[in-house]
């Protein structure tokens, strides 16, 4: 991305120069939306394009080009530049993001989970789980090999069946206890064991948790029919 | 429930034992390490919550919502208290288990 297009909006929420937000026409959100790629935001974190820098000058200190960083850590070079350039939000989305931002730096010698942290504060559990509602166009898109997807279908589709197949009463003590564990074993054996955990648990989780579904489906039925 | 006898399932049992033992420390996270740690198997939450909802609804298990930590991602703990109804089902259950063992040439491990 080129600097002068920073802050560059073909779709602008509001005019300049007042306060409330003045909608072009009515196609205006729905092109926002179906265009929001085009859109630069205006001022990045700091951390992001500092840390995006230094990982991109590392790599050129080492005179490895963006496609053999690709081929070493099989990642898409597009990924790789949306790193450096500190672009979060051209990234897949959910653990993926996380994910290469922490191969990425581990590749250069970084230490990968202090580098996704610095550039994705307070990424948990539960925002893992709303990111697989919210990111589901994103990630589409963005989706990198055929081996990629075989990998996270089933946990994407685990983790929505999971949001709807518990109560509200359990949701909070339920996912709480996920991310606990989470925790616990991503400062014991890193995030790899703790990602590897996770998904696990909710494939684990889901047939129970079905089960009961279709119990209370089928009972509700018989009800109505008495 | 009323006119029915207490019934337990296998695992039922099993968590309303932890639930028991645990005492104020009963929630997900420690009721699984507790039945893992004892059983040797692998239990997912998924199973430990639908049972305890089971249980809820038999009346045996109450739960309360606890106080939220860090670690948890600022989520609430939900705490399961077993209740006298729940004791007697567990103590049914075990004494329904020793008479048929009784009739068999097994013994209790405890007596092997």
């Amino acid at each position: 991305m080129k600097d002068e297009l920073r802050g560059w909006d073909p779709y602008p929420l509001k005019q300049k120069g007042e306060g409330e937000p003045v909608y072009w026409d009515e196609g205006h959100l729905e092109r926002r939306e179906r265009f929001k790629d085009l859109i630069r935001p205006a001022e990045l974190p700091e951390t992001a394009r500092g840390l995006g820098g230094k990982l991109r000058r590392t790599r050129e200190a080492r005179g490895i080009s963006i496609a053999q960083a690709a081929q070493s850590t099989f990642i898409q070079a597009r990924y790789l530049e949306a790193i450096e350039r500190g672009q979060i939000e051209n990234l897949p989305g959910g653990l993926y993001t996380r994910r290469f931002i922490e191969l990425y730096a581990q590749f250069l010698n970084f230490d990968g989970r202090a580098v996704s942290r610095a550039l994705l504060p307070g990424t948990t559990v539960s925002e893992l789980i709303k990111d697989s509602f919210s990111g589901v166009v994103n990630y589409n898109s963005g989706r990198a090999s055929s081996t990629d997807a075989t990998e996270t279908k089933l946990p994407r589709l685990g983790e929505v069946l999971l949001y709807y197949f518990l109560s509200e009463e359990e949701r909070d003590g339920f996912i709480g206890d996920v991310e606990e564990t989470y925790s616990v074993i991503e400062v014991k054996f890193g995030t790899r064991a703790a990602e590897i955990f996770f998904y696990k648990e909710i494939l684990n989780s889901m047939s129970p948790l079905l089960a009961r579904f279709i119990a209370r489906v089928i009972l509700a039925m018989l009800n109505e029919m008495k | 429930m009323s006119n029915q006898k207490p019934y337990l399932g296998e695992f039922e049992e099993f968590v309303l034992l932890a639930v028991l033992v645990l005492g104020d420390n009963a929630y997900g996270v420690s009721i699984r390490d507790l039945i893992e740690q004892e059983t040797g198997r692998s239990v997912s939450f998924g199973a430990i919550y639908t049972t305890l909802d089971r249980l809820k609804t038999k009346g045996y298990v109450s739960s309360r919502q606890g106080e939220p930590t860090q670690e948890r991602g600022g989520r609430a703990k939900r705490y399961f208290k077993i209740e006298g109804i729940g004791e007697t089902a567990l103590r049914e259950a075990q004494s329904a288990r020793n008479r048929m063992l009784k009739l068999t040439k097994l013994r209790p491990t405890w007596q092997t």
